[in-house]
């Protein structure tokens, strides 16, 4: 399972403030990812959380940005994890110490750093996301 | 929750007072690197258990509990074993931490959750006493563990596919993620 130290770097930053944080990982040449564009992502700045960073991933190295703003989702962060796309066994990466499998992934933190809900399988839905981002935000 | 597992921590020992004469202190426990009960990967026995199972074909929940964590007691109060009795095509691992070793499997029970075919028990021991945070493991199979209760689900031969980490994950919601866990999803 890869690593890529520099992406690692600047998400644990990110994610290491108070509040709640929502790292999503997607590829433009995914279906999956882009069948969430428009339902759960296009407002991605009403989920309520305090950051939304999208991480590009087995895209040849490039950004992914043309292709949010083309399925509207427009004016998110976006990091790139470099590299080829692999073939389907060895689409497998670790990022902030969870293991991706599988795009569309979307992981929530909370607790300055801590994981709060990961879905690695499937597409999310927007209620689940806001629930989750809701979720992470009380006080237990 | 800090005031539950405060008051938890310490009612064994206020038990234990009422219950025995007077014993000889416990040898103190030490900080250990690789506890006795570790592979040579430094695996526990618990870890090498549920690694086993959810390799095989199907939906796998594992979960991570304390009976003197209030959350986790709610969760099971809340009718877990529905859950479980519902799906008897996926396992369920139910995986005890910080309780210093113990499975409390009796505890389980009253919940209406019962080791059997596709139910195990486990107890995934500490570096030390369990009341010592510094000693509590952290990650289990190399995944983060920073809160009880905690509910993975996987799939696909062992792939993580769902991980609530924090708060409580109801009935309803562990019922919809196995339900997702299950679907069969395409990728070009």
């Amino acid at each position: 399972m890869t690593e890529h130290a520099p992406t690692d770097a600047a998400l644990r930053e990110i994610v290491s403030a108070d509040g709640v944080h929502v790292v999503h990982v997607w590829a433009p040449w995914c279906d999956n990812s882009l069948n969430e564009h428009e339902p759960v992502w296009s407002d991605w700045a009403g989920l309520g959380a305090d950051s939304v960073t999208f991480v590009t991933v087995w895209n040849e190295s490039e950004r992914g940005a043309a292709t949010l703003r083309e399925t509207g989702v427009e004016g998110v962060r976006e990091l790139v994890v470099p590299g080829p796309k692999p073939e389907k066994p060895d689409r497998r990466l670790r990022l902030l110490g969870v293991p991706v499998t599988w795009i569309p992934t979307t992981l929530v933190f909370n607790r300055n750093g801590l994981l709060a809900t990961a879905f690695a399988y499937g597409e999310v839905t927007r209620e689940q996301l806001v629930e989750a981002v809701n979720g992470a935000r009380d006080d237990w | 929750m800090r005031l539950v597992l405060l008051v938890l921590l310490t009612a064994p020992a206020a038990c234990a007072q009422v219950e025995t004469a007077p014993q000889p202190p416990p040898p103190p426990v030490t900080r250990q690197e690789a506890a006795p009960d570790t592979t040579a990967d430094g695996r526990t026995q618990a870890e090498v258990a549920v690694a086993a199972t959810i390799a095989e074909p199907g939906v796998h929940v594992v979960h991570f509990w304390a009976p003197w964590c209030g959350n986790s007691r709610a969760e099971f109060e809340a009718g877990w074993y529905e859950v479980v009795e519902a799906n008897p095509d996926v396992s369920f691992s139910f995986v005890t931490i910080w309780n210093d070793g113990r499975d409390s499997a009796d505890r389980l029970a009253r919940y209406g959750i019962t080791p059997g075919d596709r139910v195990a028990v486990f107890a995934q021991p500490d570096r030390g006493p369990s009341a010592d945070r510094d000693l509590r493991r952290r990650t289990f199979l190399g995944l983060p563990l920073s809160w009880t209760p905690t509910t993975w689900i996987f799939n696909r031969g062992g792939q993580l596919a769902y991980a609530f980490n924090y708060g409580e994950v109801s009935p309803d919601m562990l019922a919809t993620a196995i339900e997702h866990a299950r679907d069969e999803w395409t990728h070009d």
